[in-house]
């Protein structure tokens, strides 16, 4: 029995040191990509960053939204895809801390209740889609285009 | 590059204020200064974005860059001042330093250059690349840019249902230590400079596990426990929830495994049992769930500790524990929920029975499928449980005290995520995007576990080895006899120094019928030694040094540790006979030396 018992042992160190033999290797390199990359890119401004790592069509676009919308202003945030793949939530971060009001895609062919959501004070809209470019659009074409009635 | 020094300085933001705070603490303080820098860094993370968290919201301070640098100041100001007027008690008191030997040194330093090059590697990333992952988008950062415009946690986009804002009652502990960083440094929003904030909560857990699985195991399942925690990437690389992520799944385990670590440890301080509490506060302002961790580790406290005997320190336990719970609830009792999981819509309470039991089936083979994600485990569930299991023993004995509450700590995030699973319309959904940010949160617990019983394994498989050796040794002799040659120095080496700490496991033919005394053929050069008392397990043996305290703590041995742990050993199976009492009271003398507390590795 006690003999069964060491024998689990060794086994179950076997395990372990198997575990370690395959898995610290690979965190080792982690860390020696991470490490490369840090002094591959020492030295990078913010704008060469954010190109690098979200591409420039969507950086520039971004930029581009920010230098219109004040800091502290508010703007619509359409969602322009049918089925939900979190596009808003990831422009709203970087348009923070610009306050957004959603709209759903759904409630696009409600255009009353949109108007009705839409205060003043919100003179933009952006619309977020899925693999494109956001769009920045004026709140009086916005509502042209959305229609009248519901 | 840019960002380096702007983001080890948040680190330092908090880190420094921990230290200055750790020396309030008699638990903390004691411990060396690199095991305690772990546990600084996690509080000074609790103490400046909670007094922030309060501060802003009780007196309306604002968030900039006065409060916050008043924030980290005071306990960094306190902690300075408490050392000063313990300095000259600190030098009657300086411990001389153990040596030990060289390979060990080594060993020791080779793998701590390891978990180093990783802790690293991750901060390496977190100052190259942007925050790209999800929740921390959607949820943490977001909050925190918003919080850090307006300058207060109150803030009109949290309060007003029309702002688009995901989850805005979700607690803003993490989201609030960021805002420290940004605003604390002046940091433009695309600067992430509290990335660096997450990437050195690895080292801070790495830290607070190596301390706790060294009380409780020893410094060889410490380092491998530590190694094995370092190669999941669950716990650095992965996005939803490691170190290179900024989601508060680590920081939760981090707080969570603190303050339970602190609180099972042996020492019976109040003003320690207010410094778990503290850690377990910040798990309550850090996620949901953390108030179930935070009650759940005061209770673990509590039954392992012995609620009549310990009432004053678990109460001090409890007081920042149900502060933070009151300042959480006065801040988003004015937050209309929107945007979240629609709790009220798919709970049904009443579905809890027989859900609970009959879900099993169901979900078991999607939890399986996550916990064998190579890209978030490894292979790390294909060893756990067998080195867990088989290594049971090690959770016996004196150690059932932590054990037990460890196991239970470790499945106290899983029975909450699972009494979702249980109420849940859709719990196949909602698996794949839980499971494994709950089996981080329970990580420090399991580590500690799994260096317990890796401490078994190694003491098993050493007997073996040992075993081996008695078996050989004296076949050797004898063949050296017949052959007519001198007998091996090696044949009579059953009970010399490197032997002699083993334990009577590790020896199965010493002191038993027919085997003879266990120091048998033992050279006249060292019988010697023993005599003149060189030898390190005479210092513990002898009852000439009995009475002599002083003169037996200078006279452990600078290099046999494993030596020094023979009497140990025996002292606790023997209940105290004689001559294991200068062992006892040597070894009591060297921990108040080191301010170590809790059972002692080899014991």
């Amino acid at each position: 029995m006690r003999f069964a018992g060491s024998l689990l042992s060794v086994f179950a160190l076997t395990l372990f040191a198997g575990f370690l033999a395959t898995a610290l290797p690979d965190a080792l390199k982690h860390a020696d990509t991470f490490l490369g990359r840090a002094v591959e890119h020492s030295g990078e401004t913010v704008l060469e960053q954010r190109t690098r790592f979200w591409g420039e069509t969507f950086t520039q676009s971004i930029g581009e939204i920010r230098r219109v919308i004040p800091p502290d202003g508010v703007y619509v945030l359409v969602n322009g895809d049918a089925a939900d793949k979190g596009a808003p939530i990831w422009l709203r971060y970087e348009l923070a801390p610009r306050r957004a009001i959603l709209v759903p895609h759904a409630d696009l062919r409600r255009p009353r209740r949109v108007r009705e959501r839409i205060p003043g004070s919100a003179r933009w809209v952006v619309v977020a889609s899925e693999g494109r470019v956001p769009k920045l659009i004026d709140r009086a074409r916005f509502l042209r285009r959305l229609g009248g009635s519901d | 590059m840019n960002e380096v020094l702007p983001s080890l300085g948040g680190v330092a933001l908090f880190a420094a204020a921990g230290l200055g705070a750790a020396e309030l603490f008699p638990g903390l303080r004691s411990l060396p200064l690199v095991r305690r820098l772990g546990y600084a860094y996690l509080l000074g993370i609790a103490l400046v974005a909670g007094s922030l968290w309060a501060l802003s919201h009780g007196l309306g301070v604002p968030l900039r860059r006065p409060a916050i640098w008043s924030c980290a100041a005071v306990p960094a100001l306190a902690g300075l001042v408490a050392r000063r007027l313990r300095r000259e008690e600190r030098k009657e008191r300086a411990a001389r330093p153990i040596r030990r030997p060289l390979w060990r040194r080594l060993t020791g330093a080779l793998v701590s250059a390891v978990l180093a090059f990783v802790c690293l590697g991750i901060f390496a990333e977190a100052v190259t690349n942007p925050v790209g992952n999800w929740d921390s988008r959607m949820i943490w950062s977001a909050q925190a840019i918003y919080l850090r415009a307006e300058g207060t946690v109150d803030a009109e986009v949290l309060r007003e249902w029309r702002w688009y804002i995901d989850h805005p009652r979700y607690p803003i502990l993490l989201p609030l230590a960021q805002v420290a960083v940004q605003e604390g440094f002046g940091a433009p929003q695309d600067r992430q400079w509290y990335r660096a904030l997450y990437a050195a909560l690895l080292p801070a857990f790495l830290l607070v596990l190596g301390d706790g699985a060294r009380r409780w195991a020893g410094r060889g399942p410490a380092a491998l426990a530590s190694l094995a925690a370092v190669s999941v990437p669950a716990l650095t690389v992965w996005t939803a929830g490691g170190a290179a992520s900024a989601y508060s799944d680590l920081p939760l385990a981090c707080f969570f495994g603190a303050g339970l670590v602190l609180l099972l440890s042996a020492r019976r301080s109040l003003l320690d049992g207010l410094a778990a509490g503290l850690f377990l506060g910040a798990a309550v302002l850090t996620k949901n769930e953390g108030i179930f961790l935070a009650c759940s580790g005061l209770l673990l406290g509590g039954s392992s500790l012995g609620w009549k005997k310990h009432w004053r320190r678990l109460a001090a336990a409890a007081v920042p524990v149900v502060l933070a719970c009151a300042l959480f609830v006065s801040w988003k009792s004015a937050i209309p929920n929107r945007h979240d999981e629609k709790y009220a819509s798919f709970v049904d309470p009443g579905d809890f029975w027989p859900e609970a039991v009959t879900r099993i089936p169901l979900m078991a083979g999607v939890i399986a499928r996550e916990m064998f994600l190579q890209e978030v485990w490894g292979y790390f569930w294909w060893m756990a449980p067998a080195v867990l299991l088989v290594g049971w023993r090690g959770w016996r004995g004196r150690r059932r005290a932590v054990s037990v509450p460890l196991l239970l700590g470790f499945a106290s995030p899983l029975v909450v995520v699972w009494g979702a699973y249980t109420v849940h319309r859709n719990p196949v959904f909602l698996a794949p995007v839980t499971w494994n940010r709950f089996l981080v949160q329970a990580s420090l617990p399991l580590f500690l576990l799994l260096s317990l019983s890796l401490r078994d394994l190694l003491r098993r498989v050493r007997s073996i080895r040992d075993a081996a050796a008695a078996v050989w040794r004296p076949q050797r002799r004898v063949l050296a006899r017949r052959a007519g040659g001198a007998p091996h120095r090696g044949a009579i080496d059953l009970g010399s120094g490197s032997g002699a700490g083993r334990s009577r496991a590790a020896r199965p033919c010493a002191g038993r019928a027919g085997c003879g005394p266990p120091v048998r053929g033992a050279s006249a050069k060292r019988q010697e030694r023993q005599e003149s008392g060189q030898l390190s397990s005479f210092v513990h043996t002898s009852s000439s040094v009995a009475g002599n305290v002083e003169t037996a703590a200078k006279n452990v041995p600078a290099t046999s540790s494993r030596a020094s742990e023979r009497p140990r050993r025996r002292s606790h199976r023997s209940s105290g006979s004689s001559p294991t009492a200068p062992a006892r009271t040597c070894r009591s003398f060297r921990s108040r030396e080191r301010g170590a507390s809790g059972p002692r590795p080899g014991g």
